[in-house]
């Protein structure tokens, strides 16, 4: 790396890099991801083992696990992203980041949002969309320092000594303008309270508002900057350019017009319109192409380099890390058509997928960088590589287990939802059959996971060995590039002209972007004009309502769907499929992405009240192999009673039909509601004293109204 | 099936729109990176990533 180059020589100019900034990012990736890792372990073994929820309201797993997906996804995954970002960003435009103080606050603006999201999670406070589970202050958070990334990389492409922009710089161009779109967009909601908010979406749209976020945030934010990250790291490991650049450019445009489209295969026969599931699933499979075209561009980079595979371990987390891309982005596509969603959504199959793209493709890809960052940027040699073979191997491992595992749980239970016999009946009409029998393989991904945990504890002893005897007088380093001046003289007012390109480009991207999300996501805001005006649905009364939001602060809706398909087996399992109307005042929706437990669409007056409170308290009783968490601490807290009429009034705004009265005297109401239900309960139980006003009132309020609030149930399907 | 599909939706030439303008651009997007012009640039620029040699500074250098 040395030279006797004189670094004055000539009309050369010399740019040291700020790898301070790359460090600090790096660290963060390490710290976040163990403790990403090790949430993610606590919800597995909750999964196999109920008492794992300890019977603490802020460690069960309807809390545990947003809190595991947001920490993977925005502490593990961001962190390395913008490491990755600022370290191969400054060198490919040979020039150092735009300003050092955006940088640091950058930084520190992401880890204090971490910090609030390791906070209000367990606590209960949750938007229950996916991925999107912040409430509205650090979502504000969010905002600002995403646009003050978005500035420091936008300021570093002005001042940037290279003519053209690597196909890398590309991505990292749509990840920014991107995020930035769908996390504005799904988030914008009206405040209730400090930590509580509704979404100005209600029932579908909120369903699709959430999911084009939901499936771009896997697009944008777990795809394309990796994508970026790939075609700048696979080369400077592999020694070698990229297999074809013609190809990346094409990768490049096909994924980013198509992507966007994608966000309703996660809604497939369900109660969305069809044409917006079919074009769902339509740009779902188109996205087989573009992703195959990246995955063979990344691995034929390897090309005349197969045999590092042996011996460099960089190179094997790398190659494997595109084969999982690969793997996750044929199995998507798969998943997305409709008759295969029919059997995989709802189950752990698409648990499996997911961890399939996490593990195999973002972390393989994060390893294999971190890998070959630490010893550049500390100028030395990872302490043992010894190590990183074991790290690979083990992690694998884990990945296979926990891959296959969730694949034989998901196509199971799956099939022994659909199972109907000859006479038309459900083969297992008692859903906890279905999970007893898949229970053993949550013991596989719990050890699945356990070894993925264990080699990354391999990585941090090996980094931590490593940073610690690193040279302690750092090396400085600088590069040789032309002079801004120089290249401006060189093509008239060229500079200037350069970042108007690099603009241009952006608004392309913008646009591409955007014509997808406006097509898809208009007509549905318009949809409850539509409906048969037949088909009326009645609002939440003011306890039902309290109830709602408590069945969202517990994350209910991680294992509960409220949405019955139109599908045989759904409508014979749990009465006739849901409609657009039901949900139209459901702010936010409570759809459900997965079904551990049963759906409860229509729960309402399937059981009596008494039922509820023992079931709550301690599932085992009512169901002896129920694998729920105990919710005790439901019937000591005491409901918010105050916050109703705050809440009605919000609602009101937001559109739906209350009147002034009901909203001056929700409060009111709801204690007299909440006081029918208790005297009920106590009248056949005397030592129910105690839940006089508790939070199980109002929970139970809400379940027994679920399929009880439209006119005209199941008709229009 | 059908109608049930479009019962929902009256903006039929929004997805037309969507059609052309997504077939022109991929059509831009493969014409200009088969065109020969860009061939030569396409060369110069997947070596990028591996042109970043960096100088040590020297103590006598600061």
């Amino acid at each position: 790396m040395s030279s006797t180059i004189q670094p004055n020589a000539g009309i050369m100019d010399r740019i040291v890099y700020d790898d301070d900034i790359v460090k600090m990012f790096l660290v963060a990736t390490i710290f976040w991801g163990a403790a990403a890792f090790v949430v993610g372990l606590l919800a597995a073994l909750q999964l196999a083992f109920w008492p794992a929820n300890l019977e603490l309201e802020w460690l069960t797993f309807g809390r545990i696990r947003p809190l595991h997906t947001n920490a993977a996804i925005f502490a593990f995954g961001g962190n390395i992203i913008f490491a990755g970002i600022y370290h191969s960003t400054q060198r490919l435009l040979k020039t150092r980041n735009f300003s050092d103080f955006l940088s640091k606050f950058h930084f520190w603006g992401w880890q204090l949002i971490i910090v609030g999201a390791l906070i209000t999670l367990p606590l209960g406070y949750t938007m229950s969309k996916e991925y999107a589970e912040l409430e509205w202050p650090i979502d504000i958070a969010i905002a600002v320092v995403w646009v003050v990334f978005a500035v420091n990389f936008f300021g570093t492409i002005a001042v940037r000594r290279v003519k053209h922009l690597y196909v890398a710089i590309w991505f990292y161009i749509a990840t920014i303008v991107t995020v930035a779109l769908l996390h504005i967009v799904n988030s914008i909601e009206i405040p209730v309270a400090l930590f509580k908010s509704y979404p100005v979406y209600a029932g579908v749209q909120d369903a699709l508002v959430q999911w084009w976020y939901g499936h771009n945030a896997v697009a944008f934010f777990l795809t394309t900057p990796f994508l970026g990250l790939m075609y700048y790291y696979v080369p400077k490991a592999a020694n070698r350019p990229i297999y074809s650049y013609k190809l990346s450019v094409i990768h490049f445009w096909s994924l980013v017009f198509i992507y966007i489209w994608a966000g309703p295969h996660h809604l497939l026969n369900t109660a969305l319109p069809d044409w917006a599931q079919t074009v769902g699933m339509v740009f779902s499979i188109m996205l087989w192409a573009p992703s195959w075209g990246g995955m063979i561009n990344g691995l034929l980079t390897l090309r005349g380099a197969w045999h590092k595979l042996r011996t460099d371990p960089i190179i094997k987390f790398l190659a494997v890390a595109i084969t999982f891309y690969g793997m996750s982005t044929f199995e998507g596509p798969l998943l997305s058509i409709k008759s295969v969603s029919s059997l995989a959504h709802y189950t752990d199959w698409i648990i499996g997928h997911v961890h399939g793209g996490t593990l195999g493709w973002n972390g393989f890809i994060t390893f294999g960088i971190i890998y070959y960052m630490v010893p550049k940027l500390w100028n030395t040699k990872m302490h043992s590589e010894r190590l990183m073979n074991w790290h690979f191997w083990i992690g694998f491992l884990g990945i296979l287990l926990y891959y296959i595992s969730m694949w034989a749980s998901g196509i199971t239970q799956g099939l022994m939802w659909q199972a109907i016999s000859e006479n038309g009946q459900l083969v297992y009409p008692d859903f906890v059959e279905t999970v007893m029998r898949i229970a053993p393989l949550y013991w596989v991904r719990f050890v699945g996971g356990s070894l993925f945990l264990i080699g990354f504890l391999f990585l941090i002893y090996n980094v931590w060995v490593t940073i610690k005897h690193a040279p302690k007088k750092e090396k400085e380093s600088y590069v040789k590039v032309s002079p801004l001046k120089a290249d401006v003289t060189a093509i008239g007012s060229g500079h200037r002209k350069l970042e108007a390109l690099s603009l241009v480009f952006t608004v392309i991207l913008f646009i591409s972007v955007l014509v997808g999300s406006v097509i898809e996501i208009l007509p549905t805001l318009s949809i409850y004009k539509y409906l048969p005006s037949s088909e009326k649905t009645e609002p939440y009364t003011p306890l039902e309502l309290a109830g709602r939001d408590i069945y969202i602060k517990e994350g209910c809706y991680v294992c509960h769907s409220q949405m019955i398909r139109k599908l045989p087996f759904d409508v014979l399992r749990y009465g006739p499929s849901s409609t657009i109307a039901e949900s139209m005042y459901d702010r936010p929706f409570q759809w459900g992405s997965k079904r551990t437990g049963p759906d409860l669409a229509r729960v309402g007056g399937k059981y009596p009240d008494m039922w509820h409170v023992r079931h709550m308290i301690n599932p085992r009783e009512i169901t002896p192999r129920s694998i729920m968490p105990s919710y005790p601490w439901l019937a000591a807290k005491k409901i918010d009673y105050h916050i109703l009429r705050k809440k009605f009034s919000v609602m009101k705004m937001l559109g739906v039909p209350y009147d002034d009265e009901e909203v001056a005297n929700a409060d009111i109401n709801a204690e007299k509601e909440a006081a029918r239900i208790y005297e009920e309960l106590l009248s056949q139980d005397k030592s129910l004293e105690s839940v006089k006003d508790t939070e199980i009132i109002a929970l139970i309020s809400y379940l027994q109204c679920l399929g009880k609030k439209s006119s005209n149930e199941g008709v229009t399907q | 099936m059908k109608q049930v599909a479009l019962s929902y939706f009256d903006n039929i030439e929004l997805t037309n729109l969507a059609l052309i303008l997504f077939l022109i651009a991929f059509f831009i997007v493969v014409f200009r990176v088969m065109s020969k012009e860009n061939q030569k640039l396409y060369k110069e620029m997947e070596r990028l990533p591996l042109e970043d040699e960096e100088y040590e500074i020297k103590e006598d250098e600061k």
